[in-house]
């Protein structure tokens, strides 16, 4: 499985829309956005470049695991996982690699926004903050590692870019990245809470505030995680029949 | 081999798999000794890839069973015995072909080297490309290759020389012969005659499902009773043909007429009531014996000799 995850990640540096999406996209809407709104107060602990800062990172995350695991419906179409499965490969370690390289690559693209947070926009963190912050960020993408090959074993392969953009741009929306909950009409902010895209953000800024983190927030990530991940197994196990 | 079943490289039993009312395989049994070259003969929608798919492992039967070394398939596989190209089976266009054979090395237990294989296959040249820009052909070596890499002792080819060119498709039966010379198993369906005639010891030929005739290349021919006549006949009606005395099977190109005959005397003379010209009477070859045995007018596979009587294990 580690030949599979490695020549994932080499086939992802090749692949020039990719690496624009997933990774420097995010940190383009972070610089536009700390221009136009960094002034403002956000009447908390975390001010606004930071806010967004955190934001934009989640974002990143997001799309680009988003992005990786939905490949699985391209590879399918390609008959890739046939092949992989003439193969002494267990059967869940094609799975198993998407989710481990949507990991790897979560990682520079959390790097690349907090890099242009601390050299451009002067966020002022401590090492151990900014450490506190990455690994937050990092852990809190799982369930969405997981939700990329659910959505590309789901989709048909012409549907399956339109699919990922939508889910990571209501996940975006809905989980208080492009604006803050404490803006949001109260339904709103009550739903935001129900998805692994506002704890993703809310666990990383609890890491610069200090704060203390709430048990919902685990909870829902680990409730997301386990769900998401079931209903792979039960669609991959499908489609191991059908073939 | 005290038993020939359980020392079989491949062991259909009763194999059925339908896909809605389509019965794409229709109670096939087979035993592939080991060493064997067996070429898995039919038209389109015979039933050769599911047959395949069904020996690999990668779809259920509805009926029956497939061992291949007296184990189920996918053991088989994760032990590194089998190598296949599947005709729909892919590789992702922006790996380079070393790549694609070094993923598929990197699972065996004991692989050969990813550049022995390469050789072997003829890409060596080729393989620091990437697949999707390479021609068809050469992307058929490149999964030969990648079937290949496993060192496997029985390789499965759904119509391996496909896409390739008259000097590819050599230099791929070459490589193969290369292959089999170590008394390894080659299974493999294809659309070529002339390949099945120069390259298999046995034919099994398929039709809707079911296998109607097995055997060597003259044993099939022989198993066709009778001859072909070619003649050219004018506003030529393929109904009357076939009706004519003797006649199995017909066929009509044109003005260009194609009879399979049992008993090609008694259809000459019936055809020569009508003005027919250029009259040629010939034994069957192994494309006649062909067309005879899968056509839709030839005779159904319940004569003796090597064929396997589906039919009659029927419930």
């Amino acid at each position: 499985m580690g030949t599979l995850v490695y020549t994932e990640l080499r086939l992802l540096t090749r692949s020039m829309e990719f690496l624009v999406l997933a990774v420097a996209s995010p940190v383009v809407f972070f610089l536009v956005m700390s221009e136009v709104f960094g002034g403002l107060d956000t009447k908390g602990a975390v001010d606004m470049t930071t806010y967004i800062m955190i934001s934009m990172a989640a974002f990143g995350a997001i799309s680009g695991a988003l992005a990786i695991g939905s490949r699985v419906a391209l590879e399918r179409q390609a008959g890739w996982h046939r092949q992989l499965r003439l193969t002494p490969l267990p059967g869940w370690s094609y799975v198993a690699s998407k989710v481990a390289a949507s990991m790897v690559i979560v990682l520079p693209a959390l790097l690349l926004i907090f890099l242009a947070g601390l050299l451009v926009k002067g966020v002022d963190l401590t090492a151990e903050q900014w450490l506190r912050v990455l690994v937050a960020s990092w852990v809190g993408a799982l369930p969405f590692a997981v939700l990329g090959p659910l959505i590309g074993l789901s989709a048909k392969p012409d549907a399956v870019s339109a699919l990922t953009v939508s889910a990571f741009l209501l996940m975006a929306m809905f989980g208080g990245l492009f604006m803050p909950v404490e803006v949001m009409p109260e339904v709103m902010a009550t739903l935001a809470k129900a998805l692994p895209s506002f704890w993703l953000a809310e666990h990383a800024r609890n890491q610069v505030e200090g704060a203390p983190i709430d048990p919902l927030g685990p909870a829902v990530v680990a409730a997301w995680f386990a769900v998401t991940a079931a209903l792979v197994v039960v669609l991959y196990r499908r489609d191991s029949q059908r073939v | 081999m005290e038993d020939a079943e359980s020392g079989a490289a491949v062991s259909l039993r009763g194999l059925r798999r339908s896909f809605g009312d389509v019965r794409a395989v229709d109670g096939v049994d087979l035993l592939v000794a080991p060493g064997e070259l067996v070429a898995l003969l039919g038209p389109n929608g015979a039933g050769k890839t599911s047959t395949m798919e069904i020996l690999l492992g990668l779809s259920a039967p509805d009926e029956g069973e497939a061992r291949l070394f007296g184990r189920p398939p996918r053991r088989a596989a994760a032990q590194g015995l089998v190598g296949a190209m599947l005709q729909s089976g892919g590789f992702l266009h922006e790996m380079t072909g070393r790549e694609i054979v070094q993923i598929m090395a990197a699972q065996y237990p004991r692989p050969l080297k990813v550049d022995e294989a390469l050789r072997r296959a003829g890409v060596a040249k080729e393989a620091r490309l990437r697949y999707g820009g390479l021609s068809g052909g050469q992307r058929q070596r490149i999964r030969f290759a990648a079937a290949l890499v496993c060192d496997p002792d029985l390789l499965v080819l759904d119509e391996p020389t496909v896409a390739m060119d008259v000097q590819g498709r050599q230099d791929f039966w070459a490589a193969m012969r290369e292959y089999a010379t170590g008394g390894r198993t080659v299974l493999f369906a294809t659309h070529y005659l002339a390949e099945a005639q120069d390259f298999a010891d046995r034919v099994v030929l398929m039709r809707h499902g079911r296998i109607v005739a097995d055997g060597s290349v003259a044993e099939i021919c022989a198993r066709v009773e009778g001859r072909t006549i070619r003649a050219v006949l004018d506003d030529a009606d393929p109904a009357w043909l076939r009706g004519l005395p003797g006649v199995s099977a017909a066929s009509v190109h044109g003005e260009r007429v194609e009879l399979h005959c049992q008993d090609s005397d008694r259809a000459l003379r019936a055809l020569l009531q009508r003005p027919a010209r250029d009259v040629e009477v010939s034994a069957m070859t192994l494309e006649d014996a062909f067309v005879a045995l899968t056509g839709d007018s030839g005779p159904r596979g319940s004569a003796g000799g090597h064929t396997v009587v589906t039919a009659a294990k029927e419930v």
